[in-house]
């Protein structure tokens, strides 16, 4: 099958952006796995108890909890069991998460954050003055860590502007270009 | 993964969780002997010894042995119930009636999509799949660019390729989604200085 260079009247619509699913997503399988868990416990107890035994990992559990008295370490151990069911409402309950930008146009298309952050450190690198550089983007912010040749001051400002200009050329082509921020750090031996 | 998987994990997480944050809390009151006020009648000590007169019931190990069947098969069930099952097989197009079938092949469509993509300059590589998603059909299309590509004019192919796929495969309710990855280092020699 082959795609012909004619000018197309129909356009792709976009699909919904991909969302990550967060902690729930590894969460799930991890509880899945868990109630197997119980399964093989019990079965080893049915198992046992059906051959005439009577020593069971079930059973074991049990008598180990028996004669507990209240103490610090109980206690201790509630408070853990307690934030661990915090932690599990908090996850159940938190949307999936949101990491990627649209690009302009109709068919779709997108970046990750990540993705964005390299493309910001491409743009930045090519600024004369930059030697080294580092990203880190969200959704709706950039920012460049860039260390370069000019000491501090008025060259270092140069730098920094010249860097904004070429990441927000860069990124100029996404629905909504995230604002972007530079800061320049003096290499060693520049830095008077 | 289907909603209602996530759902069912979501769910499961929510119960678990409050189980637990109830469990627990009682737990850490009865260790500080705290347990009292608000349950006046709260034991001094576990005791287990009804649990062990239930394994001593003749009819146990047979109860046991069933729900270690029902709860490692519902367990499999759930785990894999996680893996994503996103084909689709040809798509039926438009004219199809009793007399014959008109079918395409999305995924070669798309495929044909993304290698037109891969030729744009600053895109490394691209690859293309037809998948049903979230209760859409999606031509998804991953592509790879440099570094230092120029986002717009990707997003001028990505438009162009898209709405020719659009046309070869005709079905007004495919929608596209194009994963623009950046690659982590500049390929040697296509920089042009």
């Amino acid at each position: 099958m082959s795609l012909t260079t004619e000018r197309p009247t129909t356009r792709l619509q976009p699909a919904k952006l991909p969302t990550g699913p967060g902690t729930i997503g590894w969460l799930g399988p991890v509880l899945a796995l868990l109630l197997v868990g119980v399964g093989v416990l019990v079965g080893q107890d049915a198992w046992v108890r059906l051959r005439g035994g009577s020593t069971t990992w079930l059973g074991s559990a049990t008598s180990a909890l028996d004669g507990l008295a209240p103490s610090a370490a109980v206690a201790a151990v509630g408070v853990v069991v307690a934030l661990v069911g915090l932690w599990s409402v908090v996850a159940a309950l938190r949307p999936r998460t949101r990491d990627a930008l649209p690009l302009g146009g109709t068919s779709g298309a997108h970046l990750r954050t990540a993705d964005v952050a390299r493309l910001a450190s491409a743009a930045a690198d090519q600024v004369d003055g930059v030697l080294r550089t580092r990203s880190s983007a969200g959704r709706r912010s950039v920012t460049v860590d860039v260390t370069t040749t000019a000491a501090r001051g008025g060259a270092a400002d140069g730098v920094a502007d010249r860097v904004r200009t070429s990441v927000e050329h860069a990124l100029r082509a996404l629905e909504s270009p995230p604002r972007i921020k530079v800061r320049t750090t003096a290499s060693k031996g520049d830095d008077q | 993964m289907s909603r209602t998987v996530l759902g069912l994990d979501r769910l499961v997480a929510l119960l678990l969780g409050l189980v637990l944050v109830a469990a627990g809390a009682a737990a850490a009151a009865w260790g500080l002997g705290q347990l009292t006020r608000v349950w006046a009648s709260a034991p001094q000590s576990v005791s287990t010894a009804g649990a062990g007169d239930v394994y001593g019931q003749s009819w146990w190990p047979g109860a046991a042995a069933a729900a270690a069947v029902v709860l490692a098969l519902l367990g499999l069930w759930w785990l894999f119930a996680h893996v994503p099952r996103r084909s689709t097989g040809p798509l039926r197009l438009a004219g199809s009636d009793r007399s014959g079938a008109l079918a395409v092949d999305g995924s070669s469509a798309a495929s044909a999509a993304a290698a037109v993509l891969a030729e744009t300059p600053g895109v490394r590589s691209a690859s293309g799949r037809v998948v049903s998603d979230r209760g859409q059909l999606v031509a998804e299309i991953d592509v790879t660019a440099e570094p230092d590509a120029d986002l717009a004019e990707v997003a001028a192919a990505v438009d162009a390729t898209g709405a020719q796929l659009a046309q070869v495969i005709g079905r007004d309710d495919l929608r596209g989604r194009v994963a623009v990855h950046v690659a982590r280092r500049q390929r040697r020699g296509s920089r042009v200085h």
